[in-house]
């Protein structure tokens, strides 16, 4: 999976939270959001792998995470790619404004770990 | 009654007038005639057209002046009708009473125009009126703008407010998060037995907690510099600027920086307190953001006087701003790297205290070769460039106005 976050302490938080799953969840992180559009260019036009899910922080540098939802969902083969938002803020015009576009859940930090395994439960079903 | 009318048209023992002398020509006796004819229906004419006037304009109120000078004007008109027709009808007597009427009523109207006239003095004239007219559009125009101003100011102080509020509550809430989820980890391992990763953690936590209180002391210190004016007391920059490279020695030597202060940095007007807080967090915004890996950190605070105004400016070799981010940086909480140093708000107090003093702050675009220390009309000191000389560097300008 891929996690777009630009704090360094949140990511290794996400990573620390997953370690010892089984089985084992890869986790790549992209600290920004203009690192984060290219990728997700590279994924549409198969130079990259396309990831089983997307975990995107809403407030990014430079690319909000507003902006890369907006692009998956409108290019075409990533538009369906599952994206789960995280947002520090349960500011509800964020959530409102990304469920609009189509997300499969959200997690506001600091992520549970039941709220975790319950999300990827329902989003990778039986893929992992 | 009737009577006396009827004398008043006795023409007895009164000749017409053409016989009434010797030496009338027709000539001379028609010149009369149709002199007093025309004068009378001319005279006829005038109060028609003054009447016509009144009716067509309701809404002028006409003063009484007006309507005694209609009686006057016709009144004199009959006389003349009359001096024509005694020329055949000797109706004298009648011509006398038209003309007592006639005087009494001129005599009325000079005393009404001789009433009326210091009034009418200082009325002001239509293009003095027009004058004041435009001149109170004018001012509106003037006050309308001022309003527009001042809606578009707090239209963007408020959309200010409201960037800066999500700013503020997602960047103090990135520590907290952080906090949280470092001390669930602890809890987690205390419960299992585990302490080799304690220490760690609690390292995790502590470095959050001085970040938060860094965000919070320079929320406060944007809080105490306002959105008020700036006082105008006479600032001495070197001192300022030289305090200001003392009091960081600590930091500059952790970052192996090196900061050189120009000599004869300009003397400018201003707050003295907001001034030392600008020269400060632009030194500390190149020592947190100026590093390049493998180059030692050279910061340069320098300044110029130029006409009408004063600039000072901070120069860092480091990695640069594009000029597409060049407006961002001054926002609160606006990074352009990942990283965590400093609060995310200095900028953002050099652009308020910048405002607090009318004076203008800004990034210097690396590809514009014109030096901080010259206005593009003047640009005979080129060896003294502050910037753009190893790597991009990032050069911040300060300018303001000066007499």
């Amino acid at each position: 999976m891929l996690l777009v976050e630009d704090i360094a302490a949140h990511a290794e938080l996400f990573k620390l939270s997953v370690e010892g799953w089984e089985p084992p969840l890869n986790v790549e992180v992209i600290s920004n959001g203009k690192a984060a559009m290219t990728r997700f260019e590279s994924i549409a036009t198969g130079k990259a792998d396309r990831p089983d899910l997307v975990l995107l922080d809403l407030s990014l540098p430079l690319v909000s995470g507003h902006d890369l939802l907006a692009y998956i969902r409108a290019t075409q083969p990533i538009s369906d790619m599952p994206v789960v938002i995280t947002t520090s803020s349960q500011d509800e015009s964020d959530v409102v404004q990304a469920t609009d576009l189509g997300v499969q859940g959200y997690l506001v930090k600091p992520i549970q770990f039941s709220q975790l395994q319950m999300i990827f439960g329902k989003v990778l079903g039986n893929g992992v | 009654m009737l009577d006396w009318i009827t004398k008043m048209f006795d023409t007895d023992g009164f000749p017409p007038r053409w016989q009434c002398g010797q030496d009338w020509t027709a000539f001379l006796g028609w010149l009369h005639i149709l002199s007093d004819i025309g004068i009378w229906a001319a005279y006829m004419a005038i109060p028609l057209a003054m009447w016509y006037f009144a009716r067509k304009r309701p809404d002028i109120k006409l003063p009484r002046v007006f309507w005694l000078y209609i009686a006057f004007i016709l009144a004199c008109g009959f006389t003349h009708l009359i001096e024509a027709a005694i020329f055949y009808w000797p109706i004298y007597r009648v011509s006398g009473l038209a003309k007592l009427i006639t005087a009494v009523v001129s005599l009325a109207t000079v005393f009404a125009v001789v009433k009326v006239l210091p009034a009418a003095l200082n009325l002001p004239g239509l293009a003095k009126m027009n004058e004041r007219l435009k001149q109170q559009i004018t001012y509106r125009e003037q006050a309308e703008r001022g309003l527009a101003r001042a809606n578009d100011t707090l239209v963007s102080r408020n959309e200010e407010l409201k960037r800066f509020l999500y700013s503020v509550s997602h960047d103090l809430k990135s520590p907290v998060v952080t906090i949280q989820g470092f001390t669930q980890f602890i809890s987690n391992d205390l419960r299992e037995g585990r302490t080799d990763r304690l220490q760690d953690w609690a390292r995790r936590i502590e470095e959050a907690t001085t970040q938060m209180s860094a965000s919070l002391e320079d929320l406060l210190a944007l809080g105490r510099v306002g959105y008020q004016q700036a006082e105008r007391q006479p600032v001495d920059l070197n001192r300022l600027a030289a305090d200001v490279v003392q009091s960081l020695a600590p930091q500059i030597e952790q970052a192996q920086a090196q900061v050189t202060v120009q000599p004869d940095l300009p003397r400018i007007e201003g707050s003295a307190e907001q001034l030392r807080r600008l020269i400060q967090n632009l030194i500390e915004n190149a020592l947190a953001h100026g590093k390049v890996q493998g180059q030692p950190l050279k910061i340069t605070v320098g300044g110029k006087r130029t006409r009408g105004s004063a600039r000072l400016w901070v120069s860092d070799n480091g990695p640069g701003i594009a000029p597409a981010h060049a407006e961002r940086v001054f926002l609160p909480f606006e990074r352009l790297q990942n990283t965590t140093k400093g609060s995310g708000l200095g900028l953002s107090i050099v652009k308020r205290i910048a405002e607090n003093h009318g004076a203008k702050v800004w990034v210097q675009d690396p590809a514009d070769q014109t030096p901080a220390d010259q206005t593009p009309a003047d640009q005979t000191h080129a060896d003294q460039a502050p910037a753009g000389q190893d790597a991009v560097g990032t050069t911040i300008v300060f300018e303001i106005k000066a007499g």
